[in-house]
C-alpha cells in the first residue's frame, strides 16, 4: 500500500523541503544583514540584504528592465511603500507557504479518505441495510484482508479501467472472494459480501491512487498567493484613488487658510501642506527644498511634467504663478478653485461609491454562496437518506 | 490611545490593560467558538487560530475607530463654537479657547484644554509644535498652527488685498476649517456607511449561519439517527472556507474603508 501512496509523500516532502531551503537562505540572509549592520549604516544593510536574496529569486526581473520599473511603478502609485526586490522576496514566500499550506491540505485530505475507505464496513450500504458496529478486532481484520488483496491485485498488473469494467467485476469478486476464503477460512462474515465490498473498496482507493490532479488545484492556489501582492497593489490604486482626491482638496483648504497669513510666501504654505500630505508628499518636499534652493519659478517645471492629476497639476500651476504675481493676488482663486473641487467630488464619490460596492460585494456573494452550500448540506441528504451510510 | 486620549503611556496602562484584557476575552470566546465547531484536522486548528487573530483585530479596530468616528464628527461644532467665541472676544484666543472648553463637545474637549495649556507657558511655540505631533486628525495639527498664529500676532488680524480686505483673517479661516471638515465629514460618511453594513453582515455571517443551521438540520434529522451530519470531514471543510471567507472578506472591506478615507 505505501508503494502505491508513495507519490503523496514524495509530493509532500518536495514541498517541505522547498520551505526548509527558503528558510534557512532567509535566516542565512538575515545573519548576514545584521553582521553588515554593526559595520555599516542599517539602511545600508538592508539594501544589501535585500539585494543578495533577490538574486536567489527565480522570477526576479533585471535591475531597470521593462518589468522592474513597471513594478516599481505599481509599488510608488500605490503606496505600497517596499522595494521592488522586497515586493518578489514577499511573493516568493506567499508562493512557497502557500504551496506548503495546500499540498499538506491536500496530503490531510487524501490520508483521510484512504484510510476512511479502507475502515469503512458499511461501504455503499444503505439505511435500510443493517449497519455493522466496528470493534479493534474487525477493524483490523479488514485493513489485513485489503492490503492482502491490494498486493494480490497490484495497480501496475490490474489497472483502474480493467477493474471498473462491469464485464470484469464478477470475475474480480469472485477471484477475491476465492482468495477470502482460501486465506480467512473462519472469517464470521459470508466471504461473497466480504469480496464486493473489498472491490468496491479497491476500485475508491485506485481512484483516489491515479487522482494526481487533485494537487493541481494546490499549485493553482499557490500561484494565486504569489500574484496577490500585485492583486493587492493594482486595487490599492484603484481605491486610493478617492484619498487622492481628498487630500488634493485638503491641499487647496490649507492654501487658502495658510496663503492668507504672514509672511504670505508660497514656502509658508508649502510648509503647512506637508503637515497633512501622505500620497503626494515626495512631491510637495521637491518643490518646497527647490524653493528653499532658490529657483524660483522653475521649481515647479520638472514636477508639473510628472504630475499626472489635473487638479494637483492645477494647484502647483497656481503656486507657480503666485510667485511672480505674489500670493494674495492667487489666493481668492484658490477658494474657487475649492468651491469648484467640493462639487466636483461629491458628483465623483456617487460614482466611485458605485464601482466601491461591487468590489466590496465579491466577499459578501462569496460568504453567502457558502452559506447556502453550508445550508443546503445536510437538507441534500434528508433529500435523498438512502445515500447517507452510517 | 495616546492620541485619542492626550494622556502619556504610562497613565494609559490601566485603560490598555482593560482593552487588552477585552480583546482576550472576545477572542478566547470566538476561539472556543470556533475551535467547537471543528473536530480536529491540524489545518482547521490553524484556521481557528488565524480567524481568531482576524477578529481580534477587527475587534480593537472597530474601538478605536468608534472614538475616532466621535471625534471627526463633533469638530464641525467644537470650531463653531470657537469661531463664535473668538468673534465675541474681538480675537482674544485664550478667552476664546476658555469658552470653547466649557461649551464645545466632550469628545473634543480634551485637545481644546491641551491647546490652551500649551498656550499658557513661556516657551508655548515648542509646546504646540509638540501638541501638533501628538493630535489625531489632521484638522485639529491645522487649529493649533491657526492659533498659534492668533496668539502671536494678537487680536484681529485683518485680511487684505482680496475680496475678503477688512474682515479678520482667523475668524475666515476658521470658518473655512468648519466648512471643509463638515463636508468631508457627510460624504467621507456616505461612502464609509455602505461599505461598514457590508463589513459587518460578512463578519457575522458564520455566528448566525454556523449555529442555526446546526440547530435546524439536527432538529429535522434527529430522528433520522443523523443529527450530527455536520461532523464530517466535507462538512467540516464547508465550515472551514466560510470561516475564512468570512474573516478574509471583512479584512479586505476594512481595508477598502480605511483606504478611501
Amino acid at each position: 500500500m505505501v508503494r502505491d501512496i508513495q507519490y503523496f509523500i514524495i509530493i509532500q516532502a518536495l514541498a517541505i523541503v522547498l520551505l526548509a531551503v527558503a528558510i534557512s537562505i532567509y535566516a542565512y540572509q538575515y545573519f548576514r544583514y545584521q553582521k553588515i549592520k554593526r559595520l555599516y549604516r542599517a539602511d545600508y544593510a538592508r539594501k544589501s540584504y535585500l539585494i543578495s536574496i533577490s538574486r536567489l529569486l527565480p522570477f526576479m526581473p533585471g535591475y531597470k528592465s521593462k518589468r522592474y520599473r513597471n513594478t516599481e511603478e505599481l509599488i510608488t502609485d500605490s503606496g505600497l511603500g517596499i522595494s521592488v526586490e522586497g515586493f518578489y522576496l514577499a511573493k516568493t514566500m506567499l508562493f512557497i507557504v502557500g504551496f506548503v499550506f495546500f499540498i499538506s491540505i491536500q496530503t490531510t485530505n487524501t490520508f483521510m479518505l484512504y484510510d476512511g475507505i479502507i475502515g469503512d464496513l458499511n461501504i455503499e450500504k444503505t439505511l435500510i441495510d443493517i449497519a455493522v458496529v466496528p470493534d479493534t478486532h474487525t477493524l483490523r481484520l479488514e485493513k489485513e484482508i485489503f492490503s492482502y488483496l491490494d498486493n494480490c491485485l497490484p495497480g501496475d498488473k490490474v489497472t483502474l479501467k480493467e477493474l471498473k469494467n462491469k464485464q470484469n467485476s464478477q470475475m474480480y469478486i469472485e477471484y477475491i472472494e476465492a482468495q477470502i476464503s482460501g486465506k480467512w477460512a473462519g472469517l464470521e462474515e459470508d466471504a461473497g459480501a466480504a469480496a464486493k465490498r473489498m472491490y468496491k473498496k479497491l476500485i475508491r482507493i485506485r481512484t483516489i491512487e491515479r487522482d494526481y490532479p487533485i494537487y493541481l488545484s494546490a499549485l493553482l492556489a499557490a500561484l494565486a498567493m504569489y500574484f496577490m501582492p500585485n492583486i493587492i497593489g493594482h486595487l490599492k490604486l484603484m481605491l486610493i484613488e478617492d484619498k487622492r482626491d481628498w487630500e488634493i482638496l485638503n491641499y487647496i483648504y490649507v492654501f487658502s487658510i495658510f496663503g492668507r497669513l504672514p509672511p504670505f510666501n508660497i514656502k509658508n504654505v508649502l510648509i503647512n501642506i506637508l503637515v497633512i500630505a501622505d500620497i503626494y508628499k515626495s512631491i510637495l518636499t521637491e518643490a518646497l527644498n527647490n524653493i528653499k534652493s532658490g529657483k524660483g519659478e522653475a521649481s515647479f517645471d520638472n514636477l508639473l511634467k510628472r504630475v499626472n492629476n489635473q487638479e494637483l497639476f492645477e494647484l502647483l500651476e497656481a503656486m507657480r504663478l503666485s510667485m511672480s504675481t505674489g500670493l494674495l493676488n492667487i489666493v481668492d482663486n484658490i477658494d474657487e478653485m475649492a468651491v469648484n473641487q467640493l462639487k466636483w467630488l461629491e458628483i465623483k464619490s456617487i460614482k466611485r461609491r458605485k464601482s466601491k460596492q461591487v468590489i466590496a460585494m465579491v466577499p459578501v456573494v462569496l460568504v453567502m454562496l457558502v452559506a447556502m452550500v453550508y445550508f443546503s448540506y445536510s437538507l441534500s441528504t434528508l433529500s435523498n437518506p438512502m445515500n447517507y451510510i452510517k | 490611545m495616546t492620541l485619542i486620549n492626550q494622556k502619556s503611556p504610562a497613565q494609559n496602562i490601566g485603560t490598555s490593560f482593560v482593552l487588552l484584557a477585552a480583546l482576550t476575552l472576545l477572542g478566547a470566546i470566538y476561539f472556543l467558538f470556533a475551535y467547537n465547531t471543528f473536530s480536529g484536522l491540524w489545518y482547521h486548528k490553524v484556521l481557528c487560530v488565524f480567524s481568531t487573530m482576524i477578529f481580534v483585530y477587527l475587534c480593537g479596530q472597530s474601538y478605536f475607530e468608534i472614538y475616532e468616528k466621535r471625534i471627526k464628527s463633533d469638530l464641525p461644532n467644537t470650531l463653531k463654537k470657537l469661531t463664535h467665541y473668538y468673534n465675541h472676544y474681538k480675537g482674544n484666543i485664550v478667552p476664546a479657547l476658555e469658552d470653547t472648553i466649557s461649551r464645545c463637545p466632550k469628545s473634543n474637549r480634551v485637545y481644546i484644554v491641551k491647546i490652551k495649556e500649551a498656550l499658557s507657558v513661556p516657551d508655548y511655540e515648542r509646546k504646540i509644535g509638540e501638541l501638533e505631533q501628538k493630535m489625531p486628525t489632521i484638522w485639529l495639527k491645522m487649529l493649533c498652527r491657526l492659533i498659534l498664529f492668533a496668539k502671536e500676532n494678537g487680536g484681529m488680524v485683518l485680511e487684505k488685498d482680496n475680496k475678503f480686505s477688512g474682515e479678520d483673517v482667523i475668524s475666515n479661516n476658521l470658518k473655512r476649517l468648519t466648512n471643509i471638515v463638515t463636508f468631508l465629514n457627510i460624504e467621507q460618511g456616505y461612502n464609509d456607511a455602505e461599505l461598514l453594513g457590508m463589513q459587518i453582515f460578512v463578519f457575522f455571517a458564520p455566528f448566525l449561519v454556523i449555529p442555526v443551521t446546526k440547530w435546524y438540520n439536527a432538529s429535522l434529522l434527529i430522528d433520522l439517527n443523523m443529527s450530527d451530519i455536520y461532523g464530517s470531514i466535507q462538512a467540516q471543510n464547508l465550515t472551514a472556507i466560510l470561516m475564512f471567507i468570512s474573516g478574509l472578506g471583512a479584512l479586505f472591506i476594512h481595508w477598502m474603508r480605511k483606504l478611501q478615507n
